[in-house]
This record gives structure tokens, sequence and C-alpha cells, in this order.
């Protein structure tokens, strides 16, 4: 039996593989448990008090628009004082995977944390139902529904 | 057979009356008939009762008698076994099974008859020094608030050598132990073997028979040369029927050794980060002990050929991982009403088609509340070998458990990693295991993985205290791995 995670072989029976963790069988994923087909998410900035809502059907970026390539996220950090706490042009994003949602450092400037673990560039972390997201020095309160 | 007409109620005496018991008690009956007149020869009770004195007086038939009682006794404890997957596929390597095992006390309420025999063992060495020492004082005097009169209690200090602070006696006749407790001062270093002998010596004063018999060992420090000495007689204590607690303080001391000295018993063993968690610790596990239901449950080992157990674990009442070494596989305590359960994880060899398999699970409890009888409970898991199984879902609380196993796991291969040089391989897997976390809702856990992760990359090494926080942080997360239902019973 072959992990789809990290490629290692495992015995036929095992339920979770032995080099990663993640889960093995074919039979539905015991958790997180079937992810509705749109979950709608919710952010709430308490630095500028503004609330935010959109169903994540696909990538949704969190960043600062730029007028220059043209470039504009689906939730534009700028009125919530992006520049100066470090919010990049492309900072993040939240995608919809058959496992759940996940949260993506987009190789940001100045970094992001999921409830205060600092994220690895370029790789998906999934996304609880409720977290603290911060990009850069800017605090973002996202919930899952 | 019920209660009501069994022989020993019929005469009015006891399980463990002797000879004479029932000759005295035949003779007061006997003598209470004659007295009130009624006819001693056509009487079917009468009858009852020469039949009840005639088997119990004769030591042959009584030892047959007894043993047929206790076959039927109302069932103590209940065993429910769930299974990965029944049908197995027919393949050129080996394959897994779990199996979750819950064993089950009797819902009905009920007071353990043997008191306790406890013995608290406290390093006082000089690392101990200051608010550790304070605040182990204050736990001990709490203990003592918590025992019942009847309850034996000594207590014993150790550094290079040990001295007992109060020695083993009903709690109703120490004098003055508050007093003593408190007079405990740090200095000197750690010797495990000092306390502990003491401490056995004392708790041996009593008769172990007659009582729960549970020693606690509280240490901040790695032992000094004498490691071996402990482990053997912790086995001895197993034996004689002593279970171990044992609570390392702070970061210097070995996790290995303390999950060793416990393994005989199936105890605890448990990290306990900061001094001024030591009272919680001591409270919940007294709440334990006080209330043992069935001590000394076994698990006897004897699975079939080219079929192996890999690894055990206990999740609850407190998550332990097994001694699968042994022949019996020591499971420790029942507490209380909360159930025990276990997960096994067994290797099955290459089998043909239509191959039945019969897994033998026979567990045997001596329980506290029936003048200390043994129960043994048999159950059977039967597996059937062929060539296309039907694709089952395994039950949701096994799977669950084999997750959080795997998560335990994942974090002693880290460690071995390190062990043996392999950085790189570590610092992969503490990726994967700060995924894992963060999956399982655990964003502490997952920010100590990720802390590791960067000092392994920056500093080619890893801290004791988040060994001892990831891999007791995750020790704890299996025994939520079941519902609340078998955990707060107590």
């Amino acid at each position: 039996m072959r992990c789809e995670e990290c490629g290692a072989t495992n015995p036929h029976g095992a339920l979770f593989c032995h080099e990663c963790g993640s889960f093995l069988t074919t039979v539905a994923a015991p958790r997180p448990p079937a992810a509705p087909a749109a979950p709608q998410v919710h952010i709430y900035i308490p630095h500028s008090g503004r609330r935010f809502t959109q169903a994540l059907t696909e990538t949704l970026w969190l960043g600062r628009a730029d007028p220059e390539s043209g470039f504009r996220p689906d939730l534009d950090l700028t009125p919530d004082g992006g520049v100066d706490l470090g919010v990049s042009r492309q900072h993040a994003t939240l995608e919809p995977t058959p496992t759940g949602p996940v949260v993506v450092d987009q190789g940001s400037a100045n970094g992001a944390w999921l409830d205060g673990l600092r994220l690895e560039a370029q790789r998906p972390y999934p996304l609880p139902a409720k977290a603290e997201l911060r990009l850069g020095d800017l605090r973002l309160h996202v919930s899952l529904v | 057979m019920s209660y009501a007409d069994d022989y020993y109620n019929i005469l009015g005496v006891d399980r463990r009356a002797t000879a004479v018991d029932i000759e005295a008690a035949f003779a007061v009956l006997q003598t209470e008939w004659i007295v009130s007149g009624r006819d001693v020869n056509n009487d079917p009770a009468i009858e009852r009762l020469r039949y009840a004195h005639e088997v119990l007086s004769d030591p042959q038939r009584r030892a047959l008698y007894d043993s047929l009682l206790a076959d039927a006794l109302p069932p103590a404890l209940a065993l429910e076994v769930q299974c990965s997957s029944a049908q197995l596929a027919i393949l050129d390597t080996p394959q897994l099974i779990y199996l979750l095992m819950t064993l089950r006390p009797p819902d009905a309420d009920h007071k353990p008859l043997l008191p306790l025999n406890l013995c608290l063992v406290v390093d006082r060495s000089t690392s101990m020094r200051g608010e550790r020492l304070g605040q182990v004082i204050t736990a001990v005097q709490m203990v003592l608030d918590k025992l019942a009169p009847s309850d034996v209690i000594s207590v014993i200090s150790f550094s290079d050598r040990a001295e007992v602070l109060l020695p083993a006696r009903r709690l109703a006749a120490q004098q003055k132990p508050r007093d003593a407790i408190s007079a405990m001062q740090a200095s000197g270093g750690t010797e495990i073997f000092q306390g502990l002998a003491a401490g056995v010596q004392q708790m041996r004063q009593v008769d172990l028979a007659a009582y729960t018999n549970h020693l606690v060992l509280l240490t901040d420090g790695h032992t000094y040369g004498d490691a071996d000495k402990c482990l053997r007689l912790a086995a001895e204590m197993a034996a004689a029927g002593i279970t171990i607690t044992a609570f390392g303080l702070g970061d210097e001391w070995n996790d290995d050794f303390l999950d060793a000295l416990v393994a005989p018993s199936n105890g605890q063993s448990d990290y306990i980060a900061a001094p001024d968690e030591i009272i919680r610790h001591l409270e919940t596990r007294i709440k334990g002990m006080g209330a043992i239901y069935a001590r000394n449950v076994r698990l006897a080992q004897k699975w079939p050929g080219r079929i192996t157990l890999q690894d055990g674990f206990k999740l609850t009442p407190f998550a332990q991982p097994l001694d699968l070494t042994a022949t019996e596989i020591p499971l420790g305590d029942i507490e209380g009403r909360a159930a025990l359960t276990c997960l096994l994880e067994l290797s099955i060899a290459p089998q043909p088609i239509a191959t039945r398999i019969k897994l033998p699970l026979t567990i045997t409890a001596v329980l506290t509340e029936q003048t200390d009888q043994t129960q043994t409970l048999r159950e059977e898991v039967k597996l059937l070998v062929m060539a296309d199984p039907p694709a089952a879902e395994p039950p949701p609380a096994l799977v669950e458990a084999v997750r959080l196993l795997n998560m335990y796991r994942l974090n002693e291969k880290v460690w071995d990693d390190v062990a043996a040089g392999e950085l790189s391989t570590a610092a992969t897997r503490l990726r994967y295991l700060t995924t894992r976390f963060l999956e399982a809702g655990e964003p502490a856990l997952a920010r100590q993985a990720g802390v590791e992760a960067q000092r392994l990359a920056h500093l080619q090494t890893l801290s004791p205290e988040g060994r001892k926080r990831l891999k007791y942080g995750t020790r704890a997360l299996l025994s939520r791995a079941l519902p609340p239902e078998s955990n707060d019973a107590l």
C-alpha cells in the first residue's frame, strides 16, 4: 500500500502511513470529516474592524492590490494598514482541497503564521475551523462555516 | 447458582471462613432449629443446611464448590473487542490488523473493599531546592487530606540516601504527619534505588494482599548508576502486587528509564513541566487509586503461529505503552467505573486462502470487591482469509486511536533519527508531524514541533524539554481517542 502523500510503502491493513502519518485507506477519510462542497470563509480584521465573507470554491488570494501589474487579490488588505504592517502583494492563499481547506504562504517577504506557527513558504497547511492567521504583522481571525 | 442459596449464605459465614467458623455457625443454626421446635427430620430447609455443612466442612469438596461458585458469580468485568478488519486478503506480504479492546466494570456503584497502601517516594536532591520542593511538600500534604483513615501511608525522601519521613501506618495512627513532611530539605545527589528500596520496605510492613498497593515516585534527575537495580526491583514489586507511578519534574530526567520502571506493573509515567502542576498531577492519580475495582489485569500472549503482536498501547484510564516482552502483558488497574482500553497492532504473515484464524484474548484480573478473587475473561476474534475481501470501514473509535498512536510513533522516530545522525530525515518527519498536529487541532504541539524543526536546522540538535513536551503531549492525546464516557466515570 503506497502513501499518496510521501510515497512510502506500508503493509496492507495499515490505516495510517508509518512515515508521514497520513490516512491510507481508500475508504472515506475519518478526519477532517468530509468537507462541505464549498465552506464559507469568514475573516475578521481586528486592526481595521473589517469583516469579509466568501465561499471557498477556488483559490482565494490574500495580499495587496498592485496597480502597476494589475494584480488584484480577492481580499485586498491595503485599507487595513497592509503596507505598514508588512503584507506582501501576493502574500498567501486559502485553497479548497479534497481533504479540506489549506493555507499557503506564497513566498511573502515578512512571513505568515497560523496560530503562532510560522508557515514554510509554498507548503499547504490544513486550515482549522477557527484560527488566527498573521500576515507580516497584520492579524486575521479566520473561521470556516 | 444464585447468591441467595450459596452454601456460605445458608451457614451465614463469609467465604474466608475457617473450618472452626463453619463448625461454630452450623452448631448455632442447628440448635436454633431444635429450640424453635420445628421438625428437624423432614424439613427441606434443614436438609439444605446439613448438606451445606457437609460440603464446606470437607476441604476437598469445599475447594471444588469454591471453583464452581467462582464461575457462577455475576459477570463482573465485561470484555468487548473491535477489529479493524475481520476479512483478510490473500497476500504474499505480511498485513496488519488492529484490535481495540475494552474492559468495562459493571455500572453499579461499588466501594472498593481494599484500603490503599500508598508510599510516596520524593526526590530531595539539590536540584529540588526552592519552588520544586515547596510544591512537593504542599502536594504531599494534599494527599494526606484525600486519604481515608484506614488507608496506610508512608513517605520517603531520598537523595543519595533515603529517609523515612512517615513510616507505613494507617493515616489515623500517624503522629503529626504534616510536621514530618515540612521538615524535608534539599541536598545531595539522586539515587532512585535508595528511595524505592526504602519505600518497598515500608510497604511490606502490612499484608500486601489486604491492600491496593501503590508507590508514587517523584524525581527531577537522572539516577546515579543504579538504573538496573531499580528495574529489577520494579519487576519484583509488580510480582508482589505493587503498582508504580513515576513523575518526572522539569527536563533533566530520563524518560526511557521512567517508562521502563513502570512497565512491569503498567503504572503511569508522566511529565510535569512546571512545579505548580505537581498538585494537579498527584491529585488526579490519587483519585484513580482510591477507587481500584480490579488490579493486576493481564493479557495472556497466546498468538497462533505466524502472527505477532507488534505494538500495544493502553489508552484509558491513562495512556501508557504496554510491555510486550512479558508472556502475560500487564495492563495495570481498573479505576472506578472507567473502562480500561488497549489498542493492539498485530502482523499476520501470508496465509493460504480460506484459512480461519482465531485470535484468543484471555484476560485475568484480580477483583478487589470480591475478596480478591481472580476473574478470567475469554474472547476470540475470528478472521477469515479471502480472495477479494469486501471493503469494510473500520470502527471510527479504532481508526482514531490508530491515528493518534501513529502520531506518537512518528514522534518517537524523530528522536531515533536524531540519535542515528539522520538529521534531514528527522526534519522531514517533524514537518509531517506539524501538519498532523494541526489536523488534530493541537496548535500548541504543532508549534513545539515547529520550534524543534528550526532548532534542528540551526543547531543540529533537539531540546530535552521539546522531547518531553512532544512525547507526553502526544501520549496524552491517545487517551482522548475514545468517547469521554470511559474517561470521566471515576
